[in-house]
Formats: structure tokens, sequence, C-alpha cells
């Protein structure tokens, strides 16, 4: 199997290589498959279909790609399950408190950067 | 005041919803289908109204066939004995399609041109579905199905419509190909693209991913409308021009739809369609005209046979009792 030395690793800075990294080390997509159903990548870009939610996760670039040849680009619009809803509300505003403590950071308001880290932390716990 | 309802005969909306913790369909083994089924059925079930649940496993083959003739289920429902299933409201306005290509695919079915009311309808119980399952879905490609085609909103809208006139005035392939430019698919309901036998179409959104509901929904009404307006104006063109013909080829039609003495599903579909072009134009009246619409269904294969009483109904004695069931129906329901 394909080894990402990268995987276990959560900073932000390794996120960034771990892209990188793919991009230039992708494994063959003749070699991409879903561990839950068995589906492969050539499977699903030939036929459209995929056997389980997780197929999704495996292939989520080349599905994207794939959604937007069909009908055109542009994510998702229409109704979304109440949970996943709140969800992205936090996640969205998880990434404005990120960049709040930068700033914060940046012009050196310790106690400012102090409380946003507490929301933050917060906030992700919220999100586990 | 546009007579809409000469041309739209009914209008669907379908959502596609699969389930997280469970493989597709076409992965599921063993006791999983029945599992899916459970999950689906204890949700539905306990929605007000009245439902009912049919296991493909247990239910007689021509009850399938009559609801698969009636579009309540699919052929591919229909040939999934294994773990197929479907939830049935008592008015057969709902029907939800458990392991079909995707868990579940519910359906709400009304007359008309009111896909606005269906989609209310269906998504009350979808709310319902959402609440209580762990239903597959991205922020980016929404709710999660078997096929890349099904992702998003998950939804089809359509709408089936009488095109006679369009169809008669060789107009029908220019309309398919403008409503594919919008993502639009037009196809029979009775056979295949312009051979469409009855005059009958089905028009729906191609389109699910990157819309909202209500754009679907919207696109479709406009396009409904548009092609009412277009079928109206070839009907009026066509009485101009071809009045004498019209009206021989709507009354050979009643013809033979009342006096033959055995008929066949392909004749009368022919036959029905030439009718209600008489019908939409006056020529015929009846008590109530959308009961042609409903016969177009009742004297197919399996739904003739059940209404006859019968387990089976050979060749001959389908013909004949559709032939008879047919022109009694007619010449009773008209208005001379
Ligand atoms: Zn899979």
């Amino acid at each position: 199997m394909f080894y990402n030395p990268f995987e276990a690793t959560k900073n932000d800075l390794a996120g960034l290589f771990n892209e990188m990294y793919y991009e230039t080390h992708a494994p063959r997509k003749e070699n991409i498959y879903c561990k839950r159903c068995k589906t492969t990548l050539l499977d699903f870009l030939e036929t459209g279909f995929v056997g389980c939610s997780s197929c999704y996760q495996t292939f989520l670039n080349d599905a994207k790609s794939f959604a937007f040849d069909v009908h055109g680009m542009g994510g998702h619009v229409g109704k979304a399950p109440k949970r996943e809803a709140t969800k992205a509300v936090k996640m969205r505003e998880l990434e404005n408190l990120i960049k709040e403590k930068e700033k914060a950071l940046r012009i050196e308001d310790y106690d400012r950067a102090k409380e946003l880290k507490r929301l933050i932390d917060n906030l992700k716990e919220e999100l586990k | 005041m546009m007579d809409v309802n000469s041309v739209v005969i009914s209008s669907r909306i379908r959502l596609a919803r699969s389930l997280k913790n469970y493989v597709f369909p076409s992965c599921l083994v063993g006791e999983e289908g029945y599992k899916v089924i459970k999950e689906v059925a204890d949700v539905v079930t306990n929605l007000d109204g009245e439902y009912k649940v049919f296991t493909m496993e247990r239910l007689p083959a021509l009850d399938a066939e009559v609801m698969q003739e009636k579009h309540l289920i699919s052929s591919n429902l229909l040939n999934n004995k294994a773990s197929g299933a479907v939830i049935l409201s008592d008015d057969e306005t709902i029907s939800i399609m458990v392991n079909e290509e995707d868990h579940i695919r519910a359906q709400c079915f009304m007359k008309g041109l009111s896909l606005g009311v269906a989609y209310e309808t269906l998504n009350k119980i979808d709310d319902a579905l959402i609440e209580n399952l762990d239903i597959a879905y991205d922020d980016t490609l929404g709710f999660l199905n078997s096929c890349i085609t099904n992702v998003g909103t998950g939804m089809r809208a359509s709408v089936m419509l009488f095109l006679p006139a369009l169809t008669l005035s060789n107009q029908m392939n220019s309309v398919i190909n403008n409503l594919s430019n919008q993502r639009l698919t037009v196809r029979g309901v009775f056979g295949e693209g312009s051979e469409a036998q009855g005059y009958l179409y089905q028009v729906s959104n191609a389109r699910s991913l990157g819309v909202t509901e209500k754009d679907i929904i919207n696109k479709v009404i406009q396009s409904t409308l548009k092609l009412c307006e277009l079928e109206l104006e070839a009907r009026k063109l066509l009485v101009q021009n071809n009045d004498v013909e019209l009206k021989d080829r709507v009354f050979r039609a009643w013809g033979v739809l009342t006096n033959a003495y055995t008929l066949s599903a392909d004749e009368f579909m022919k036959c029905a369609g030439e009718v209600k072009i008489g019908i939409a134009l006056g020529f015929i009246k009846l008590k109530d005209n959308s009961l042609i619409d409903k016969l177009l269904f009742d004297a197919l294969p399996s739904s003739l046979t059940q209404l006859a009483g019968q387990e089976v109904l050979g060749e001959k004695e389908e013909k004949m009792f559709r032939a008879k069931f047919i022109s009694t129906t007619l010449k009773s329901a008209r208005i001379k």
C-alpha cells in the first residue's frame, strides 16, 4: 500500500507539504480503490458509479472534477441536512477566528490572542 | 388563459438519498438489505398518514408488475428480489423505493403541473429521513448517491406532456435539441424519443448539482409553459390547415376503440393518442376528460389482467378483454 509519511502530523505546515507530496508522489489511478467496498477509481471514472459513501472520500478530488464535468461548475447550493449546515457555519467561524488570532499575534496583542485561542479550542472541541 | 391541462398530464418529484453506514445497494449482501429496509420503513411508517411496506421478495409477481406499469416502482427495483422494497402511501401519491439504485428513492406524483406542491409534500418526508437516518452528504458534492449524475440535490423534477401537434408537425427533434441545450432531458413515456407512443413525453432536469431545488423546479416549469405555448400554437395551425384530415384521424381511432373485437396494447396506445387529440380540440367530449389518461395505464397488460380478476391472461384473451373494457368505458363516458 501507498505510505504517506505525513499522515500522522496534524499541523498546517505539514498539511501543505502533504498536498505537495501528493501532487508529486500521487499513486497511479490504477492503484487507488475504496477500502470499504473495493470499487476502484478507474471503475468510478468509467461508469460514474461508486459502491459506498466512503468512495467519495477516497476519490474526493476526482469526484469533484467529474461532478463538475457532468453538472457544470459549482458546488452544492441546495438543501443541506441541518447538522451539516451548522457544521459548515462553525467551520467558517473557526477559519475566521484563526485568521483573527494570527492578526492579533502580528500586532503583538497577546491577551486578545489568548482569548481567541480559547474560543478556537472550544469550537474545535464542538466540531469533533 | 392557456389551457395547460390539455398538455400537462402529471408531475413527479424524485429525491435520491443514501445511507452512510451501509454500502450502496449494488454491493449489499446478506442481511444488510433487510436492515436498510427496516431503518427506512421505521421512519416512514411513523409519519402521519398511512403507509404500507412491500418487499419484492414477497410481493406477488402480478402486483409488482402493476406497480411498475403505474410507475410506482422501476423495473430495476422489481428485479431486486433479494433486497428491494417499496413503501407506498395509501393514495399512491408517495412511493419510496428502498434499495433501488440508491438506498432511498422517494417520489411524489401529482396530476397536472404541480411540481411545487409535489416537492413540498416530499420535502417533509425527506426532513424526517434526514433527521432520523445517517444520510451521506458532503459540503461540495451535496447528497452522495450511487451515480455521479445524482449528487447535489439528488432531485429529478419531471412532467408528463401530451404533444401531438408538435409531433405531427415534425417539430419534436428541434424541441428535444433545444431542451437538451438547457440541460433538460426528453424521452417518450412509452417508446423512445420522437417515436413516443400516444404522443406522450417526459421532460426532466439533467442537472442536480450546483442548482437549488427551487432552481430546478422553476426551470422545468418555465420550459413546460413554453412547450405548452408551442404545442397549443401548433394545434391551432393543425386545425386551420388540416381540419378534415385531423377529424378523420380522430374518429377512425374512436371507431377502433369503441368497436374493435380485439385490441393490442400497442394499437390501443396509438388510437388513444389520436382520441386524446380529439378530446383536446373538442371534437369528442367525455364526462371526465382525464379518463383517457387513466385508461392509458389501466389498459397495460398486467393492470388489465388484474382488472379482469385473473392471475394470467392468454394473448388472445388479453386483447379481447382490452377491447371490451375500453369500448364499454369510452362509450358510457361520452357526452353526445
Ligand atoms: Zn466505497
